[in-house]
Formats: C-alpha cells, structure tokens, sequence
C-alpha cells in the first residue's frame, strides 16, 4: 500500500458517502464529480494514463453535466418531498445493487490472483491501446459504435416526445401574464431560446 | 511512488499553487474590501438591499433556480456520445500512419464503419429536428 | 550566441537551481517553472486587457482608455487595486461554499491547460506521454465551475447564462476536439512537444511544414479557432455574459476579486486554447522560415500566440452576437460535420501519399481541397436561413 492510494482511495470514498448523504442534490452532484474523479486518480495511480484521462474526460467532462441537467430538469418541489423509504424504486434499486454485486463479486472470484512481483504494472502507451483496438479489438469497437447510436436514438426518443413542450408557456408568458413561477405547472418556465 | 505518476508531480504541486493562490487573492480581497468599505458597512443594517439577487432592480419574484427545457439535457446526452467516440478515436488516429503501411484496409474500414455507424444516428436526430432550437 | 538566447530561460533556471542542495534540486525547478508560467500569462493578462480596450477603441472610433499612466498603460494596475478593494458582495439566497469555490474551480483547470505547452525548445513545464488528453481531460472542468458559478448566485439571470454557456461549450468541444484529430493522425503521439517537433523541417527549404499549409490542415485550424471562440465564451460567441440582454449571466453576482478571477481565468483558458492552436497547426516554436532561426524559439512562439490574440480582438470588434439557435446549429450541423469530414480528408491525404507520378503532389493536394469545399459549400448553404426578404422602411425614408 501506497501513501498516494490510501489518500486517493479515502478521498474517493469520502465524497462517495457525501454524494449520497447530503440533502441538496446539487451538492451530491458535485460530490460526485469529485468521485469520479477520485476513480480517475486510481487509474492514473495504476499506470493508466489513458483510462484515467478518458475518465476524466468522459465522467467530469461530460457525465457530471448530465447528471446536473437531469437534475434541473426535475422540479424542485419533489426533492423537498419526504421520501418513503420503501417503494417500488428502493426494491428495483436494491434489486439492480444485489445483481451488481453479484457479478462483481463471480468476476472478482474468478479472477486469477497476479503474482506479486508484477505489481509494477507495464507502461502502456496509447499507441499500444491503439494497436490492440486496430487488431484484436475491432469487432467490439463496432458494436460500441452500435451502443453509442442505439444510445443516441434513445436520447432523441425520449426528449423529442412531445413536439413543442415549451410553446404554450412561451406564449402565454408574452402575452402579458408576468413572468411567475407556478409550481403546479407542468410546463418548463424558463424559455431558453431568444 | 514507483510509477507513472512520478510525472504528475508538477501538477500536483501547479495544482497546489493555483489553489493557494486563487483562494489565498480571494480571501485577501474579502478583507480588503471590508476595510476599504468599513464606513458603509457600519450602515449595512439600514440597506439589506444590497445582498438580494440583481434582477435589474426589480424584486426578485420565485426561486432562483428555475426549471429548464429538455433541450439541453439532450445536448449533454449528444456531447457524451461524442465525446466517448473522441476516446476511441485517439487511440486510432495515434496508430494510423504506422498501420498504414502494414494494413491499411482494417485501419481505414474500422473507422469508416465506425463513424458510418455512429453517423446513423446523427442523421436520425437530424431529422428529428433534435438541434433545432427555434422553437 | 543564437543558442544562448534561445536557452536563456532554461540555463537561468538551472543555474538558479544549481544553488540549491541536490535533493532539492527537482522540486526547485517544478517550483520555479510554474512560477515563471503564472508569473508570465498574469503580466500577459494585464496587457492583453489594455490591448484589448485600446485596439476596440480605435475599431469603435475612439481613443480607449488613456487616463491612467502614459497612454492609459496603468490601466490595469488601477483596475486591480479598484477590484481587489471592492466589498465583496454575496446575494442571502447564495449557496456561499458553492459561490466562493467556482472561480476557484475555475483557475485550476486552465492553469494545468497552460502548464502542458510548449513554449520554447526545452521549455514545456509538464511533459506528459498524453499531453493533448490530459488537455482536454482538465479543461472539461471548466464548465462544471461555469455550472457552480451560475447556480450557486441563485438568480434567474445566472442560471440562464450558465445553462446557456455549458450549452454552448459542450456543443463547440466536439468539433474543436475532433478537429486536433487530423493533427495526431499526421504526428502519430499525443504528446505536444512531439507534435511541433513533427512540424519541423521545411519543403524545398523554403516552406515551413506546418500543419496550416495543408488542405485539412488549414480548414482544421479554422475549425479548431471558431470552437475555440466559442469555448472561450468570447464575441460572437458571447451570449452566455450578454451584457445587454442577461446582464453578465452566471457573473452577474460576481463582484470584487471573485470577479476579478473569473476574468484572468477567461484570459488564461484563451491563452491555454490559444496556445495549442499555435502548437498543434502553426508549428510550434519553430521558425516560418529558415533564414529566421536566428530569432528564439520562445519568441516564435510568443509572437504568433500575439498574433492569434489579436485576431480574437480583431474579431470582437467586427462581429455582432449570435442568437442561441443560430449558435446551435452552427455548432452540430455545420462544424461537427466538417470536422468529420476532415479527418476522412486527413485520412485521404495519407492515403495518397504513396502516389509518386509527377505532379502527385499538387493533385493531392488540390482534390483533397475539393472534398473539404464540398461540402463546406453545401452545408453552409442548407445552414443559411436563406436570403433575407427586402426590408421595407417605414418611418426611416
């Protein structure tokens, strides 16, 4: 055990338990963030540089943004909302953690125990990554490609639902009414174009 | 510390520095400007106005935080996609002179096929009208 | 003698550190390297705003400030005493941690940025193997700290802006990371210093073999400079701080030093992006022509990043701001098709290179222009909201 891991780890699992701890979700958003990257340091502290960088850049770039959208999306009301803590979503919740789990753990079994003197991981350059995904790699780089555009359609699917959820609001907001927020509204306040 | 990460140092002590520099201006300029407005603050009992949300002079009506169009979730969505298909393209544009010369086909197609694939789905949510923002 | 010059700053640093004990030696020099960075693009800052208000000025037709010192060069000295007294302001409603760690956040990633560049010969502070990921990896950051900054002020008017600028930025970071990839397909490593060292050498002992001078090279640097506009939050790109219409959006509770850093931070991250435009399409630190090695590198390098940035201004002062759709559309149905379409280009040009008949060359060259044309012709008119209709004056005859 190294200095730098144990600090990288505790940092990691600290804001793990603050993301799901604190009250405000923006502040567990954040915390999250700073979990991945704490998951980035890990790579980088196992000698890979490239893993660590696209985490960095896929989960703080990209991913937190979502998260944050996703939860601006949703009204405020229903995060102040005391939450039971036995509903369908904890039992599904609880149920998709056993699976999880489950799998992780077989792998983890199933995993061959490396000898210890080659915890001095090689070098591995993104030329070498590259070789891999240009030879041996390619047909599960395709069917990335594939996830990536069933992804995408999914996205589109469901955030273009409804033609124009935001007209009728937009309308009536110009039409005199004052810009008010009302909470039983279903339709997006703030009109973002214009 | 055996690694890689022997490289990182520099920017962990940068990093170090921005913070304690960025943080230590900060806190300096907080103090100095309660100095240099010591005479105003004195009255700041009589004047709260000052500390409430600048809405142009208007009294802030609702929550600050408003709700948003589904609009830009989806673009987070898009600019992951993407971003996760820049992480499989550096790797390959990195490999691309060298594997050229050896195979030159495989090099070309996977990526044409890749991005032909992925360019599936651009094109659906072009026509979708999911980037028309005029709405 | 052109040697020295051109290693001043290296052989000050080591005989500077040559002082020191040996054990310490390293650590002294990380230490004195990122001082000099900060030290260097905070005295650029300060130039770069005064440059900037006197060269809008004299596009706008007046003098810009000149009160201050001789010519109005003070200028900055005087803003930084008048920022750094300012009472610091913060709204009841804020999310105080949250409001005072934005900016924070925000140095940090473009100080790293500008750490990975290569100045000089010799003179890149952290050399790293994945220089121009860790680049990208880190500058992602910035608009969590944009997010922070805007949601944290709880007003209307800073959520707005914020939602609007990460909107922005994350439409315009595909096309500016997809237009570097032509550049690593042609240098084979992501490490920076490599890549100008790629760009060195010259054709017939004349031309300077940087990317630009290619046919993706050029319509890359284009691509790449418009995305960096965008991400840099500047004119005509500018709509997340629109003064006029959302009052400085996720900066409008922003007053004092917090302000004062969100700016230098700007600054920085257009140097930063700046900096890799001059390092990934302009080669580098190296010399436009081979009679001109005589001048140091650094200089090179310095004097083209003057030239980006005034561009930048150039740019401000002519350019009206965009509407948000236009910008979107710009962003994913012209820029991110081009710079896919560059890299099948870039891929072309390689492709051909084995062609040897006289003339490949210039054939070579002239059809891989053709495919950038194209559809550049194409898109850009189904992107035109076609042409406006005759506008009827009424009250203005």
């Amino acid at each position: 055990m190294d200095l730098a891991f144990i600090i990288i780890a505790v940092l990691t699992l600290a804001s793990a338990v603050a993301a799901m701890s604190l009250r405000n979700l923006v502040h567990c958003a954040l915390c999250m963030v700073m979990t991945f990257a704490g998951i980035a340091l890990t790579f980088l502290q196992l000698n890979a540089e490239f893993v660590g960088l696209a985490q960095l850049l896929v989960y703080v770039g990209a991913v937190a943004i979502l998260i944050v959208f996703a939860i601006l999306l949703t009204r405020s009301e229903d995060a102040k909302k005391e939450v039971r803590f036995v509903s369908s979503s904890t039992v599904v919740g609880f149920g998709v953690v056993a699976l999880v789990a489950v799998s992780l753990l077989a792998a983890i079994q199933h995993t061959q125990i490396l000898p210890p003197q080659s915890v001095v991981a090689p070098h591995v350059s993104v030329k070498r990554i590259g070789e891999q995904l240009m030879t041996n790699y390619v047909l599960p780089l395709e069917v990335i490609g594939l996830l990536l555009t069933a992804a995408m359609i999914g996205a589109v699917v469901i955030a273009m639902r409804e033609p124009d959820p935001a007209d009728s609001v937009d309308v009536q907001q110009r039409n005199g009414s004052p810009l008010k927020l009302d909470p039983d509204s279903k339709k997006t306040a703030v009109v973002a174009n214009e | 510390m055996d690694s890689q990460l022997t490289q990182y140092i520099p920017i962990l002590i940068l990093l170090l520095v921005a913070i304690g520099a960025a943080a230590g201006m900060l806190i300096a300029s907080v103090a100095l400007g309660r100095w240099a407005n010591r005479g105003r603050l004195q009255n700041r009992a009589k004047n709260q106005n000052i500390n409430t949300p600048y809405e142009c002079g208007m009294i802030a009506v609702g929550e600050g935080n408003t709700r948003l169009s589904v609009k830009f979730y989806l673009v987070a969505m898009l600019f992951i996609l993407f971003d996760i298909e820049v992480v499989f393209m550096y790797p390959w544009a990195v490999v691309y002179r060298d594997m050229l010369k050896t195979n030159g086909p495989v090099i070309l197609g996977s990526m044409v096929s890749f991005l032909g694939i992925l360019f599936i789905g651009y094109i659906y949510a072009l026509k979708k009208k999911a980037f028309d923002w005029k709405s | 003698m052109t040697g020295q010059l051109d290693q001043l700053f290296v052989s000050l640093k080591q005989w500077l550190v040559s002082f020191l004990p040996q054990a310490a030696q390293p650590m002294a020099g990380i230490l004195l390297s990122i001082s000099a960075i900060i030290g260097a693009f905070a005295t650029m800052f300060a130039i770069t705003t005064i440059m900037e208000r006197k060269i809008l000025g004299r596009i706008q037709n007046r003098l810009g400030p000149n009160r201050v010192g001789p010519f109005g060069l003070l200028q900055p000295a005087a803003d930084g005493i008048k920022m750094l007294t300012k009472e610091d302001i913060v709204p009841f409603a804020a999310d105080k941690l949250v409001h005072f760690l934005a900016p924070v956040v925000l140095i940090i990633p473009v100080a790293l940025a500008l750490a990975m560049i290569p100045y000089g010969r010799n003179m890149t502070a952290v050399d790293l193997d994945a220089g121009i990921l860790f680049f990208f990896a880190v500058g992602s950051a910035t608009e969590l700290s944009v997010f922070m900054a805007g949601w944290s002020s709880q007003n209307k008017y800073s959520l707005v802006g914020a939602m609007r600028a990460i909107a922005q930025m994350i439409s315009y970071e595909m096309p500016l990371v997809l237009s570097t990839v032509s550049v690593l397909m042609m240098a084979g490593t992501l490490s920076l210093p490599l890549i100008v060292q790629a760009q060195s050498g010259y054709i017939y002992e004349i031309l300077p073999r940087w990317n630009v001078f290619t046919p993706w090279g050029l319509a890359g640097f284009v691509l790449f400079m418009i995305a960096a506009t965008a991400e840099s939050n500047r004119a005509p790109f500018d709509l997340p701080e629109a003064e006029s219409e959302i009052i400085a959006g996720y900066l409008t509770e922003y007053s004092g030093f917090k302000y004062a850093l969100f700016f230098m931070a700007e600054y920085w991250g257009l140097f930063a992006v700046s900096g890799l435009a001059v390092t990934l399409f302009l080669g580098g630190w190296n010399a436009p022509f081979p009679f001109l090695q005589w001048v140091p590198s650094w200089a090179w390098f310095f004097a083209k990043l003057g030239t980006i940035i005034f561009g930048f201004i150039w740019v401000r002062g002519t350019l009206p701001r965009l509407r948000l759709d236009q910008l979107m559309n710009f962003a994913w149905k012209f820029l991110l098709p081009m710079s896919l379409i560059n890299i099948v280009v870039t891929a072309m040009w390689h492709f051909s290179r084995v062609f040897q008949f006289v003339g490949a060359r210039e054939m070579r060259w002239v059809l891989c222009a053709l495919v950038l044309a194209i559809p550049y012709f194409f898109l850009g008119r189904a992107l035109g909201e076609g042409r406006p209709a005759k506008r009827n004056y009424k009250f203005a005859e």
